[in-house]
């Protein structure tokens, strides 16, 4: 699907968002990435998980019309008495006119195959705003390396063009994957989910092994790095567990750390993408919590700037 | 630090809360003093000349009204007899008995009236007037092939207004006032007086102007008298130590001004109060607006700040003594006017910061106290606007942004500098006096202190004309010929024979628009003159000329086009739909449009969803709205009232988008019949804008907004938690000096949410001070209509993570 073309890549995009403000220092543009190699319970873009295109559906907005149905030619979506059924066994992601045809956008593919000039363009019009602020384009996903040879071109590109750029990274890639793109990034921000092996397995479904050590060796070429951490209740939001990842990190040499308290608004997307979602009920994380863990990496010596 | 000039004894916050509250308590009313005295004067003046009769009037007014200091005020002048009264001016028009009747129970600019004063409108004072007043006699001046399309509830423009109303909607120059005092206009009209040549064929006018403006003079100086004389007597009857002090400092400050010059802080601000609150009284047109208020009150407080007679502090409590008064002054329209610039809309414009006339940055001290003063008090009105520069301070931007956040109501409007001074230029303006521009109302730039500008004449409206242009001129409602007869749409072979309707409708109703506002302007120069207003306008004392005859330095007439973003994404889903992917066609869409889309909801939603929309930076969606834009501005390319006043396009709506918009049927947008056409003038259509607010802005700025010169209007609606911190509101000061670098001309944001709104209909009495800011403009949100209130939830909250 993707074609393995180095001078010329083509990315698998879902989303290219305009006056993003808390990527990356100034307005930017993040372009988000399909694919990714964890499998976090909390994730709020379940959408970007997968590396094909998906089919996204939005109750709210279909007015039951049928026309998805009647264009329908495998069964993929039949009209039920709640309106309409999507099964998605069914669905030949090179056969998507039922979902072309729907007139309320209550269905919609997410997931487009872009070359590096398709989305520059897109990303480039936005250009007087990051000039103006120090901003520029920050590539998220999904795991964005996971599409090595894409960001690679696209991160060049912007580079390229004096803007600041920037990659949001579980950092579970190969090591040569960052190191590719580290002289074309301004700033890396690495998710650390869990300084506990197990309960990384547990709630992402692989090993922080390589996490760990890619961080290591990405700080020691001296890549301008912040860590952020998904404050997750019960899962990571002690003051034990930050304690324990603030060891970690002082260990290999990582002295920027921030907070990504959890929130819910990436829920209603699991309908939405037909996947379940286990954290329906969980609330986030109170602002006295996280004020006082804040307090704490910073009494600890950490910055959270992005500098 | 301890008060220098006030005596001791409260603080300046729990003065203004108290004034706030004061102000904020009462409940509008009508006060029927100043008709009575201005219908006593007029028939003692039978016979004189219209302009005499005018200049005693106004004078007969400020000598008897009723004056009165409410407690704890230090800086005094009332509009009507009770405060927060609509005073009446039954020389520009009389109300009816419905219209009356509705006012208590109105949903929008509630006012009281009791029985007795009802009966003695309708029985007394307006029988008088008939056929005497300037919305009586305007049915003789008006072409009647034009009465024809405005006795439609579904006209394209409605003028009327206008000739029931004074002009309002201009800067006075308050800085000559406060360097050379109302002595100043007298010596120089005595002056001029006697130079005047008797064989000038215009010495007949020109000497009843000068005598016009003597007998002004004298009015103003007896009516801060009579405030001076109260005040001595309040302080004289008074006990309390505190108030005595400070009532005897009002009346030595009114003693001198404004008739003399202003010789400190406080002087300066009793004489910009007292010089604005005149013309109030002397007219009924809203918009008077204060101009460069830091530029030039500015001097006096640095100045008595410096000589140590008085302190920050207490300069701020003056100020904000002030800000509380502009609440005081609010005018009685007709419900449908009402319902066009709804929640007592006075719109007294105060800017703050910009170039000065040398180019350079003015921002001061005073610029912030300024900011502090509007952040204390916090109503609709004053109107503050900030002009912008790439010289500002970001710190300036950013105290404005934290009131915006700290109130979670829009007000304070952003204005480009750069791009208005080029543009003002281009229009005729010498470049010192284009870099002194101000605002006029909401979003109007002129230059101040010289310039008639009847900025707010006429809304004009493009969705009307595009469903003419769509069904051979007839109006969908009413069956009528409204426009020329352009042509079948379903005959149309190419899109290019829609867009010539479409411009022949408007062709032809911007004609018509500017023969009635034509003839209007004639009819308020020969019974309207607005003598006092010419006092305060360069050029009409060196001219002997009264400023509706075209007596200042500058002069124009403000149009504007509503509904470019229907107009423009209507024609991109024709062009697209119809003609390039021919997915519909002609037919099928009149059909769906003439039910409304009922029974054809898919229709709808594949005009809504298929078709690209303005806001969202395509050049295919944008670059139309611009067409539309452009075609409407360039109408008025060779067009002058009689005054030599250009017409002036302008592209905003304040909340006429909603009446307005009841009277277009459907639109291949995908718009609902009746329902309001798009807000904010050049704002995209309310949820059509997906991509983000820079999106958004550089869609905008596509549009030439050089072109639309009186003004244009871009809501911004943010939710307050993206401007939390000090970096989020960086990027927000570098989003608008980015759009303004595009040459956008204005921006306005709203911060606040809508739960907070709903919740608002349903209890307004915990959300009185809740501003909001409807379309270019800023109103307390209980006072909206429901329809209005209604559309602010429903506009579209910028999606930002």
């Amino acid at each position: 699907m993707i074609k393995k073309d180095k001078i010329n890549p083509q990315g698998m995009v879902f989303d290219i968002q305009r006056y993003s403000i808390h990527d990356g220092p100034g307005i930017r543009t993040i372009v988000f990435l399909k694919g990714c190699p964890l499998r976090c319970k909390w994730c709020s873009n379940p959408e970007s998980q997968e590396m094909k295109p998906q089919v996204f559906f939005v109750k709210s907005r279909c007015i039951r019309c049928g026309l998805c149905v009647k264009n329908s030619k495998n069964g993929e979506v039949t009209m039920g008495e709640e309106g309409i059924e999507i099964h998605r066994n069914s669905i030949n992601s090179n056969d998507l006119g039922w979902v072309d045809v729907c007139p309320t956008k209550a269905l919609s593919i997410k997931g487009k195959l872009m070359s590096v000039d398709e989305v520059v363009d897109i990303v480039m019009k936005d250009e007087v705003f990051y000039r103006q602020s120090n901003g520029g384009v920050t590539l998220s996903g999904g795991e964005p390396l996971t599409q090595r040879d894409f960001s690679l071109e696209l991160l060049k590109h912007i580079h390229g063009k004096g803007l600041s750029t920037a990659i949001e990274t579980t950092g579970a890639v190969p090591w040569d994957s960052l190191l590719a793109v580290a002289p074309y990034t301004d700033l890396f921000l690495y998710d650390f989910k869990h300084w506990n092996d197990e309960e990384h397995i547990k709630y992402t479904g692989i090993s922080n092994a390589q996490i760990i050590d890619n961080l290591k060796k990405l700080a020691e070429t001296g890549a301008n790095i912040l860590v952020r951490v998904p404050l997750i209740p019960g899962v990571n939001d002690t003051e034990e567990s930050i304690n324990k990842t603030m060891d970690i990190l002082k260990g290999i040499g990582i002295n920027k750390l921030a907070l990504l308290p959890f929130h819910q608004y990436g829920s209603g997307k699991y309908d939405s993408v037909g996947i379940s979602y286990e954290m329906k009920d969980k609330e986030p994380p109170k602002e006295d919590h996280v004020a006082k863990l804040q307090k704490m990496i910073a009494d600890a010596g950490f910055k959270s700037d992005y500098n | 630090m301890n008060k220098k000039l006030l005596p001791e004894g409260i603080e300046r916050s729990v003065r203004t809360k108290k004034l706030n509250e004061a102000m904020r308590g009462i409940k509008p009313s009508i006060c029927v003093e100043r008709a009575r005295l201005v219908t006593e004067s007029y028939k003692k003046s039978e016979g004189a000349p219209n302009i005499i009769k005018r200049a005693l009037a106004l004078s007969h007014v400020l000598e008897n009204m009723t004056i009165f200091i409410d407690e704890d005020e230090l800086i005094v002048g009332n509009h009507a007899s009770k405060p927060r009264s609509a005073p009446l001016f039954p020389e520009f028009g009389s109300f009816d008995k419905k219209e009356l009747d509705m006012m208590p129970t109105r949903k929008v600019d509630t006012l009281q009236i009791t029985e007795d004063d009802k009966k003695y409108l309708l029985e007394e004072i307006y029988p008088w007037w008939k056929n005497k007043n300037t919305g009586d006699m305007a049915k003789h001046y008006i072409d009647e092939k034009i009465m024809e399309v405005l006795n439609s509830p579904y006209r394209v423009f409605d003028p009327i207004s206008r000739t029931r109303s004074g002009y309002g909607h201009y800067i006075p120059n308050i800085e000559t006032i406060l360097k050379k005092g109302f002595i100043g206009i007298e010596n120089e009209a005595k002056d001029n007086l006697s130079k005047l040549d008797i064989l000038d064929p215009d010495y007949t006018e020109k000497s009843h102007f000068y005598k016009a403006v003597l007998i002004i003079v004298d009015g103003v100086k007896k009516f801060s008298l009579r405030f001076s004389d109260l005040s001595k007597k309040m302080a004289d009857e008074t006990n309390d130590d505190r108030r005595k002090k400070e009532l005897m400092i009002i009346s030595e400050v009114c003693q001198r001004v404004p008739y003399y010059p202003a010789n400190s802080f406080y002087e300066a601000l009793q004489s910009y109060w007292f010089t604005m609150l005149i013309d109030y009284i002397s007219q009924n047109g809203s918009a008077i607006s204060a101009g460069r208020f830091d530029e030039f009150i500015g001097p006096y407080y640095d100045n008595d700040i410096k000589k140590g007679i008085i302190v920050r502090e207490e300069a701020r409590e003056l100020l904000e003594a002030l800000w509380v008064k502009h609440s005081d002054v609010i005018k009685a329209g007709t419900y449908s006017s009402a319902r066009n610039n709804g929640g007592f809309a006075t719109t007294i414009n105060i800017v703050l910061s910009g170039i000065g006339r040398d180019g350079s940055d003015i921002t001061s001290d005073f610029s912030y106290l300024c900011l502090e003063a509007e952040s204390s008090v916090f109503n609709s009105e004053p109107n503050v606007s900030i002009r912008v520069h790439p010289d500002t301070p970001d710190s300036f931007i950013h105290r404005v942004l934290e009131i915006l956040v700290e109130k979670e109501g829009g007000k304070l409007p952003l204005f480009n500098d750069a791009a208005i001074v080029d543009a003002l230029c281009a229009d005729g303006a010498e470049l010192e006096d284009a870099r002194d521009y101000a605002i006029v109302g909401c979003v109007e730039p002129t230059p101040s202190g010289n310039t008639m500008g009847i900025t707010n004449a006429c809304y004009f409206n493009l969705g009307k004309c595009l469903e003419l242009a769509l069904y051979n001129g007839v109006c969908t409602f009413s069956g009528q010929q409204m426009g020329p007869k352009t042509g079948n749409a379903e005959d149309f072979t190419t899109f290019e024979q829609v867009l010539e309707a479409y411009q022949k409708q408007v062709h032809y109703f911007t004609d018509m628009m500017v023969s009635s506002l034509n003839s209007i302007e004639k009819l308020h120069a020969q019974f309207g003159q607005h003598i006092y207003t010419s006092m305060l306008l360069d050029g009409c004392l060196e001219n002997g000329k009264d400023c509706t005859s075209g007596g200042a330095k500058y002069n124009y007439i403000g149009v504007q086009g509503v509904g470019v973003a229907d107009v423009g994404d209507s024609l991109t889903a024709i062009k697209k739909l119809v003609f390039e992917e021919k997915q519909i066609t002609m037919n099928e869409l009149l059909d769906a449009m003439k039910n409304n889309f009922e029974g054809n909801e898919v229709l709808q939603q594949i005009l809504i969803n298929k078709s690209p929309k303005y806001g969202n930076d395509i050049a295919e969606a944008d670059e139309m709205v611009a067409w539309a834009a452009e075609q409407y501005c360039r109408c008025f390319d060779d067009k002058y009232d009689f005054r030599n006043g250009k017409f002036r396009p302008g592209l905003f709506c304040l909340s006429s988008n909603t009446p307005l918009g009841r009277q277009v049927g459907a639109l291949p947008s995908g718009r609902l019949s009746g329902t309001p056409l798009a807000d904010g003038g050049v704002s995209p259509k309310h949820g059509m804008d997906t991509h983000g607010p820079t999106a958004a802005a550089k869609s905008v700025a596509k549009l030439d907004h050089g072109l639309a010169v009186n003004g244009v209007n871009f809501n911004l609606k943010f939710l307050p938690s993206i401007l939390q911190t000090e970096e989020d509101r960086q990027k927000l000061v570098d989003l608008i000096r980015g759009y303004f670098s595009l040459g956008g001309f204005h921006i306005q944001f709203n911060i606040l949410t809508p739960e907070k709104l709903i919740d608002a209909q349903k209890h307004p009495e915990r959300y009185r001070s809740l501003v909001v800011r409807v379309a270019g403009y800023s109103a307390f949100f209980v006072e909206l209509d429901r329809d209005i209130q209604n559309e602010i939830i429903s506009r579209t909250l910028q999606q930002v993570s």
